[in-house]
């Protein structure tokens, strides 16, 4: 490669990185924004929810409970998706749709949520007080 | 998680191995654009294509589906990209663009000289 050439080709790659840079800075603008919006409109709904319990571990008796609402899922026209794991629900699978708020979640994924946390992923719900059990 | 990889990332991940490739092979005769200012210009461009694809790769995986289980990973792939990655390839290009201008003063004196 000629040396003239060289210096052409660095000229313009760095005419490219700067372009690449902007393009990029304009992603992460735009990204962040899309984020804090996002975190905004979940923060304006905090206040209509009700106390979030702490977060616990799912005890055997409450296991129990929950098996006992779990069903086969049968669509009801509209397609419906998991929540937590973004997969749609399909026919056949093993569901979970709570009471009161009535979202429904895989019944691996909402097993495997309210080990962490005992509210509704989607409505913060109490989970517990919708499966009718006591919260201390 | 469920990365969502498209077929232009794919020919870009591709265009730029081909430029790496392209650039190590010839690698000796890139040495100094300027013998009278021996900056290393082909290590620059070599940095600068690498963090261009990865960060490519980070925006990719940014861009993907989380589940609410890989909160960690998503925190950590934007901290890297945004506190890392990001910084280093502006402050990269910058040491770029000022070993190209070392370069071009160099080569012009070198003309001068010779003429």
């Amino acid at each position: 490669m000629p040396e003239a050439e060289r210096t052409w080709l660095v000229a313009m790659w760095l005419i490219v990185s700067y372009i690449l840079i902007l393009v990029l800075t304009i992603s992460i603008c735009s990204l962040t924004l899309l984020t804090l919006k996002e975190r905004r409109r979940i923060q304006s709904h905090t206040h209509l929810l009700p106390i979030q319990p702490p977060n616990r571990l799912l005890l055997p008796e409450e296991q129990g409970v929950l098996l006992r609402h779990v069903t086969t899922y049968r669509s009801s026209g509209t397609s419906e998706t998991c929540t937590i794991c973004y997969e749609e629900l399909e026919a056949t699978q093993r569901v979970v749709r709570l009471p009161l708020c009535l979202h429904v979640f895989h019944y691996k994924c909402i097993r495997e949520w309210l080990a962490i946390k005992a509210v509704c992923p989607c409505c913060k719900g109490d989970v517990l007080c919708a499966f009718g059990l006591e919260t201390h | 998680m469920r990365v969502k990889l498209t077929c232009e990332d794919c020919v870009l991940s591709m265009v730029f191995c081909y430029l790496i490739a392209v650039l190590l092979a010839t690698w000796q005769e890139f040495r100094y654009v300027a013998p009278s200012c021996p900056q290393p210009i082909q290590v620059w461009l070599l940095g600068d294509y690498f963090t261009f694809l990865v960060c490519r790769w980070m925006l990719v995986l940014l861009q993907s589906t989380f589940t609410l289980f890989h909160r960690r990973t998503l925190a950590c792939v934007s901290l890297f990209t945004f506190l890392v990655l990001y910084p280093f390839l502006v402050v990269w290009t910058a040491i770029g663009t000022l070993w190209f201008v070392q370069i071009v003063k160099a080569s012009v004196l070198e003309c001068v000289r010779r003429t």
